[in-house]
């Protein structure tokens, strides 16, 4: 699935870019490496303890999901996903004990909570401890308030065994005898075995959605018990599920942004560049699915939905003392101005090219005399041209899609349209622009002469 | 790239997309379910690639019927649409093309013996539908035609015409005749016609090429032979109403001056003539004998009449450029058979060839000693056909020379089967092509025709690279670039396909991980 990012811009955060447009230095977060690898030895500990307490007759098939769930984090923290610094940590920490102190229910979960450095905005708990916040979706955020309306929801999850129930309620319903016993049967029929598969499919598949949107209403209703008894505002809830509501639509205007930033006096831009292919079939989506299907097919119900259900009870609890800020706001607005820097770095490293050059336009716009985002614009062209000589550059950016998001999607357009020296040719008119204003920046330096070897090539 | 799931924080729930697998003998809904793919294919708007069609069965209804599926891809490999029907199990598609709104598949029954033209709307529902019955001998020259696909990237029985609608065109066997039907569909409404060559044909032997079309003209090359085997092909130009299927004009290419066997068709702007390109020979020469004395255009007018005609020949203007004999074989390249000749929006002309020539065979001639000291006969010629470098040649608007350029390649050879070493080059150009051993693979170009890339394989032994590569030659705003991808994978096989414009597509197979992976690259 494409992910949308934008900066949604409300009250708070135009505070925040007031602040931020001042001159920053950025330097890439180093990890303590020490301390994820306790983290993971935690977790680690973990899976083997909840391994060898599984029992009865699906013991294996629960033991060998436990194991996939483990190395799904693991893999997290082999590709160095996880953000862990003594601040982030002490940050996230302070926030998670707020809820604990009111709570102290949940202190007995066994959780390990962590930053990860993914670009989209997302949280989630894996059901044995772990939950992990995406600083994709720190950054969407207004105040500490939402954050902790986006914990105590993923808490919520594991205080009610939601993703262990899950699993249950999946294995006891495929692996029963009646269905593997119907499966045996499939498995010999000349006949529309298929058709039948799909049936079957559907009774697993609505069921477990159904139970999924049931989850996911009552993550909701419990995080508010939670929240209600800390200092912060409830009402701010709302106000995330809002933010997500709006989080798809992306406000960065490619088409504007592209030729502003890469008309260049020596290279002027080309309309070619972002010239558009005509829709093939005209089709924006499946449209197989009915609606109905559709509906029944989404394991999270629609945000709207969800502010519904929640706004009678937030009525009922709000207070007026209650505070959108209780740890620390200047904090907030700090660790959400570095993770903005460290999402284009994390897509530097991870090799989402075409996602790290759209964030770093993006970002490029708030501070243009940034040494970091301006070397990273010229790093991201530089990768490009090279993959695209080594004919590898697909695999480095996306292709264009009629179902991605539209301003993503012209970025995509117009890294297809330029030919290798176009790719060059920008990469170095666009760092010559900056070229006495970051002469001493070591990085700027070498990116610049990298992208003057690749145009001497032409 | 790599991908994620975007669940605006929820709680991650394993096993539900149904991807673990199993031991211990326990079933899955996904190791239970069968599919299998039966074909896939490019899908074509005239001369651009729009997408990719993938067809497979993807349940058996009854011992008569299977449920298919028909997967779009768009050129960005993107899916696009599932069309899913019911049909007889024998169907298979042979070709698609798209014309802005709609989808035609052309499917063929093999046992009903029959052709269905199907197009299908954006909503995925078919729109129309037409079936021909064929004959025995009819559905034989379909096979013939399919088996011999000599290009990828190119239609070769269904083609778009503007966004109106399409047209067919394929072999059929009335009675002693060898002929063809032209078929029409109309997309946006329901419209048919056909045009029937057999009605009025006077040769034994008539077989049509779709050229192109204007705004009320579908063009075609025929070629007609007096008797099947022995007769001397004869080539016309064939026009007919887009609006009616009636003729308009059938003129014979073959003028006092020269025989003209036109290959590509190209509008011209600002005229409603029609630019005819292709090989010419001598008034009284044997097509399938004879060398081409050199490339020709020509202009029609929309009543079928020569307006202007243009020669190059191989000795005067095309020499000049290339270093060629008598004989018109150019110096270590030989004969140039032309795979295509385009026109370009800056008014250009290009003509793109490949190099063939006969040489003795060191493998034919010792099997024939050999043989000839036990008494016997070898199977194997004397002589082998020897595929040389790429040529293309390049002309100004005024289809004047202006310039010829030779790629190098290495050489492949041919051993040729006992007595086929005294063919004519003519002769030995076509046996190339159906055997497919022509380095060339494809030519793309887009709509407008502001650029094109050439493409064609090779085969490296240089020292920091031995194996197969992909090579292309690409026009864009006056300038020719080149370009050469090495073919080496860690997958079991590799395939290179054509894609969109300036790109090609990669198919690798992992046989570890049984996996496909499609994708696509550009072209420097």
């Amino acid at each position: 699935m494409r992910l949308l990012l934008s900066v949604i811009f409300f009250s708070i955060s135009n505070l925040f870019i007031a602040r931020a447009q001042q001159p920053v230095s950025y330097v890439p977060v180093k990890d303590d490496s020490l301390q994820l690898s306790i983290i993971k030895k935690a977790i680690k500990d973990t899976y083997l303890k909840d391994s060898a307490a599984v029992t009865g007759e699906n013991k294996k098939l629960i033991v060998q999901v436990y194991r996939e769930r483990f190395e799904f984090i693991n893999e997290m923290f082999v590709d160095k996903e996880f953000i862990y610094t003594a601040e982030t940590n002490n940050y996230l920490t302070s926030l998670v004990n707020e809820i604990f102190k009111h709570n102290p229910e949940l202190k007995s979960l066994g959780t390990h909570f962590i930053f990860s450095r993914a670009y989209w905005p997302n949280a989630f708990s894996t059901g044995e401890g772990t939950i992990v916040f995406n600083i994709g979706l720190f950054t969407k955020l207004d105040n500490e308030s939402q954050v902790i309306f986006a914990l105590c929801h993923e808490l919520s999850h594991l205080y009610l065994r939601h993703s262990n129930k899950a699993l249950e309620h999946y294995i006891s319903t495929v692996f029963s005898d009646e269905f593997q016993k119907k499966l045996k049967e499939l498995k010999k029929q000349q006949f529309e075995k298929n058709k039948e598969l799909d049936k079957l499919e559907k009774t697993v598949t609505y069921s477990g959605r159904r139970h999924g949107r049931e989850h996911e209403t009552e993550a909701d209703s419990m995080a508010l018990v939670f929240i209600k008894n800390t200092g912060f505002d409830v009402a701010e809830s709302l106000a995330c599920l809002k933010i997500l509501d709006n989080i798809d639509k992306d406000t960065y205007n490619t088409e504007e942004g592209l030729p502003a930033l890469f008309n260049l006096p020596d290279y002027p831009f080309q309309n070619k560049w972002i010239k558009k292919e005509a829709a093939f079939f005209g089709v924006t989506a499946d449209n197989k699915i009915t609606d109905k299907e559709e509906d029944s097919l989404k394991t999270h119900p629609d945000c709207k939905l969800r502010i519904l259900k929640l706004s009678p009870a937030v009525e009922k609890i709000k207070t007026d003392t209650a505070k959108k800020f209780v740890v620390d706001e200047t904090e907030f607005n700090k660790l959400k101005q570095l993770f903005m820097f460290e999402i284009i770095a994390f897509c530097y490293n991870s090799k989402r090219i075409s996602r790290c050059l759209y964030q770093a336009m993006e970002l490029y716009r708030q501070y243009p005399d940034n040494a970091y985002i301006t070397t990273m614009i010229g790093k991201c062209l530089n990768l490009m041209y090279t993959n695209q000589k080594a004919h590898t550059l697909n695999k480095i950016v996306s292709l264009p899609s009629p179902l991605g998001e539209k301003n993503y999607n012209t970025l995509l357009e117009f890294i297809q349209n330029m030919s290798l020296k176009d790719i060059g040719a920008i990469s170095y008119f666009f760092l010559k622009q900056h070229e006495s204003k970051f002469a001493a920046d070591k990085e700027f330096a070498a990116t610049f002469a990298q992208s003057k070897t690749n145009i001497n090539g032409h | 790239m790599k991908t994620k799931i975007l669940t605006l924080f929820t709680t991650a729930v394993f096993l539900f997309a149904g991807t673990v697998s199993f031991a211990q003998g326990k079933l899955t809904i996904e190791n239970v379910r069968s599919v299998y793919i039966r074909n896939s294919g490019e899908i074509m708007d005239g001369e651009e690639l729009k997408g990719y069609f993938t067809f497979y069965v993807s349940d058996k209804v009854d011992r008569k019927t299977n449920q298919y599926t028909l997967q779009i891809l768009d050129n960005n490999l993107n899916k696009v649409k599932d069309i899913v029907f019911e049909d007889d199990k024998n169907v298979e598609v042979l070709e698609s093309s798209y014309n802005g709104n709609s989808i035609m598949f052309l499917f063929f029954n093999d046992k009903e013996k029959t052709l269905e033209y199907r197009a299908y709307g954006f909503d995925g529902k078919q729109k129309m539908t037409y079936t021909k019955e064929l004959t025995k001998r009819s559905r034989n020259l379909i096979e013939e035609t399919y088996g011999s696909k000599s290009e990828d990237g190119q239609n070769e029985a269904l083609f778009s015409v503007g966004d109106r609608g399409y047209v067919t065109v394929f072999p059929v066997k009335e009675g002693k005749y060898y002929s063809y039907e032209v078929n029409y569909f109309a997309s946006s409404e329901r419209r048919q016609w056909s045009y029937e060559a057999a009605e009025e044909q006077e040769d034994k032997w008539s077989s049509a090429v779709y050229l192109g079309a204007t705004d009320s003209i579908v063009l075609f090359e025929v070629v007609k032979q007096k008797r099947l085997m022995t007769g001397q092909p004869h080539s016309w130009l064939l026009g007919l109403n887009i609006f009616s299927g009636k003729k308009i004009f059938e003129m014979s290419t073959e003028a006092e001056d020269y025989k003209f066997f036109p290959m590509n068709t190209s509008k011209i702007a600002g005229s409603p003539d029609i630019l005819l390109l292709g090989t010419y020979y001598e008034p009284d020469g044997k097509v399938m004998k004879d060398a081409s004395l050199g490339l020709a255009a020509w202009t029609v007018s929309s009543t079928g009449k020569v307006t202007t005609k243009k020669y190059n020949s191989w000795e005067n203007q095309i020499g000049k450029y290339l270093s060629l004999d008598k004989k018109g074989r150019v110096s270590d390249v030989g004969y140039i058979y032309f795979h295509k000749i385009l026109q370009t929006s800056d008014g250009n002309f290009f003509a793109i060839g490949e190099g063939y020539k006969k040489v003795v065979s060191g493998l034919g001639v010792a099997a024939n000693i050999l043989s000839g000291l036990g008494g016997g006969r070898s199977n194997i010629s004397n002589f082998k056909i020897k595929i040389t470098d790429l040529v293309t040649l390049q002309f100004n608007n005024k289809f004047e020379v202006k310039g010829a350029q030779i790629y190098d390649k290495n050489n492949n050879s041919i051993e040729l089967p006992a007595g086929a070493g005294y063919l004519s080059p003519h002769t030995m150009a076509l046996m190339i092509k159906a055997w497919s051993a022509f380095d060339y693979d494809f030519t793309q170009t887009n709509k407008e025709h502001t650029r094109f890339s050439v493409g064609y394989h090779d085969y490296e032994r240089s020292k920091d690279f031995k194996g197969q590569t992909f090579n292309s030659i690409s026009y864009e705003g006056g300038k020719t670039t080149t370009d050469k991808i090495e073919l080496s994978s860690k997958a079991k096989w590799l395939r290179v396909f054509p894609a969109k414009t300036g790109s090609i597509m990669i198919m690798e197979y992992f046989k570890k991980d049984r996996r496909l992976e499609l994708r696509l690259e550009k072209m420097n």
